[in-house]
């Protein structure tokens, strides 16, 4: 964390309360105090809050530099890049890079400078948002020109070799979602080694077709859990388990209306 | 309501756009229900709690303070009674216990609380910081606003498996340490495994890495048992504190300069309990 004053509680809740709170509580001893004088932005603090972790330009640069080898590499890993294919998708991340830097400069260039009470101040910080988003997200990631450039460059031996890849790693990651699921109802419904593994499986095979790549994937994966057909639970839980379960299902009733108004599911019958 | 419900639902409820306040309603739903209080017919055990705190006066300290202490003290039984009934509950269930066995081994549980009382943390203001009074360790928070300061589940769990040998067969000790091993292991290698996909999107592994990073983390990283993923998964711009000397270890120097650059953070364990095992009231 930077030594840079930071904005205060409001202006950091716009993406996500619970990181909101959270921000709240570990800049809270940040956060200027209003009401005397207002705030100036110097240069060094602008860049500080648009680049976060990596403090300055340079230091931003470097991490993308950086970002950008290990994506190649791990492309190369799976198939081996020509040389013009290699070329091609650096030409495409130089694009992706200065069409960062350009927004990051804009908005550096909007907020130094700026006098600001507590409202503005809030303001400024919006602005540095999305850009500290997409460097957390990763500039060469989904809907970047790097990914439309490698896909459009690709022989259909290659493309056959990602779509496996990326199917790996989904079931990579949903099976580690779920089990780390699982471990944290065990410290309210302890399950033996064969209940566990059964519910590992049972919950997997539900979720195979689903995205994983939202916050709220934990309360999907308990949703899923609740929704199992109580005789299927039966086949394998005791009846003090399925009870606990039951809590669960009473609980997560908003959380599927609100899961559904995001579109992260359908609804679903529930059929086990 | 617990505290920490109370800070987070009233946060949501005066920042939030209207959608994340209905979430944040339905989020501490689930925390307030789910941490209410087991419905028991265990008087004996509420005695006992009382018996054991109720009357403790410490010489040098005014009323209030003693008062504040007392009450702190049955905050922490009562944390530490519903984990002793889930923990109870999973020897039951692995072990198939009798009932005679299940009520001596609660009672003697019940009785060794006093023991654990070295495990809260005293004042928990920056517990979200997962760092109590600027130095010490929160491991983890249970809702009502206590701290830990070392893993009471960890704890309750060790301290049952020296009462189930006073009580069991070896049969029923072999069995209950079996499962309990498994358990462990599965949690932390769930958690280690969600680390890696975390770490993974920005470091991209090889195969190699990762089975790596998987061996020197189940080996040498302490906090595995009480990594908060869901924490993580929720504020994805940070990322846990590992053992510096495995990540040197496994990473290349791109990925070094990526991790170096990465923003880490420790979260405390969120205890959400519920113990739904009312095993020594059967």
């Amino acid at each position: 964390m930077n030594n840079h004053i930071q904005p205060p509680l409001k202006g950091r809740c716009s993406v996500n309360p619970l990181r909101g709170i959270l921000l709240f509580v570990l800049l809270g001893q940040a956060i200027p105090a209003f009401g005397q004088d207002d705030f100036v932005i110097d240069a060094a603090t602008a860049e500080a809050w648009v680049f976060q972790n990596h403090g300055d330009r340079p230091q931003a640069e470097k991490a993308i530099a950086a970002q950008l080898e290990i994506s190649i590499t791990q492309i190369n890993r799976k198939f081996s890049l020509t040389s013009e294919q290699e070329q091609t998708l650096r030409l495409a991340a130089s694009g992706d890079i200065k069409r960062f830097f350009d927004s990051a400069d804009l908005v550096i260039k909007k907020i130094s400078g700026l006098k600001v009470g507590q409202n503005e101040f809030n303001d400024a910080w919006q602005l540095t948002i999305p850009i500290q988003q997409k460097m957390r997200q990763g500039l060469f990631a989904d809907n970047s020109l790097f990914q439309k450039v490698l896909y459009n460059i690709l022989e259909p031996a290659q493309s056959e070799a990602l779509i496996e890849a990326e199917k790996e790693l989904l079931a990579r990651k949903l099976k580690a979602l779920v089990n780390a699921s699982i471990a944290q109802i065990e410290f309210s419904i302890p399950l033996t080694s064969t209940q566990r593994n059964k519910l590992s499986g049972l919950l997997i095979d539900k979720l195979k077709d689903v995205s994983l790549d939202h916050e709220y994937v934990q309360y999907l994966i308990l949703l899923r859990l609740a929704q199992f057909d109580k005789d299927v639970l039966a086949s394998f839980l005791d009846d003090q388990q399925i009870e606990g379960l039951q809590e669960f299902k009473n609980n997560l009733e908003s959380i599927e209306a609100f899961l559904e108004q995001q579109g992260i599911i359908e609804k679903e019958p529930n059929d086990g | 309501m617990a505290l920490t419900s109370c800070r987070t639902f009233a946060f949501h409820l005066k920042f939030s756009a209207p959608w994340r306040r209905r979430l944040a309603i339905a989020f501490c739903l689930i925390i307030c229900v789910t941490t209410l209080p087991p419905a028991t017919n265990a008087q004996d055990v509420e005695v006992a709690i009382q018996d054991d705190f109720g009357g403790a006066v410490i010489e040098g300290q005014g009323p209030a303070e003693v008062e504040r202490q007392r009450l702190r003290q049955q905050e922490l039984a009562e944390a530490l009674k519903n984990l002793i009934r889930v923990e109870v509950g999973f020897a039951k269930r692995v072990c198939d216990l009798s009932p005679e066995q299940i009520k001596q081994l609660s009672a003697n549980m019940i009785a060794s609380i006093d023991t654990m009382q070295d495990l809260a943390v005293d004042g928990n203001q920056d517990e979200m910081f997962g760092f109590a009074g600027g130095s010490t360790v929160i491991v983890a928070n249970i809702a009502g606003g206590l701290s830990f300061q070392a893993d009471p589940v960890a704890r309750v769990r060790s301290v049952l498996d020296g009462k189930l040998a006073e009580i069991a067969s070896d049969a029923e000790l072999t069995k209950y340490r079996h499962e309990a091993s498994l358990r462990e292991t599965f949690l932390r290698k769930a958690n280690i495994a969600v680390v890696i996909e975390l770490l993974n999107k920005q470091l991209a592994f090889t195969a190699e890495q990762r089975e790596k990073l998987k061996g020197e983390l189940q080996a040498r990283w302490e906090g595995a048992n009480t990594f908060s993923f869901e924490m993580y998964m929720s504020n994805a711009e940070f990322y846990p504190v590992l053992p510096e000397i495995v990540m040197q270890r496994v990473l290349d120097k791109n990925q070094r300069q990526i991790w170096n650059q990465m923003n880490k953070h420790h979260f405390p364990m969120n205890l959400n309990l519920n113990a739904f095992e009312i095993a020594w009231d059967e």
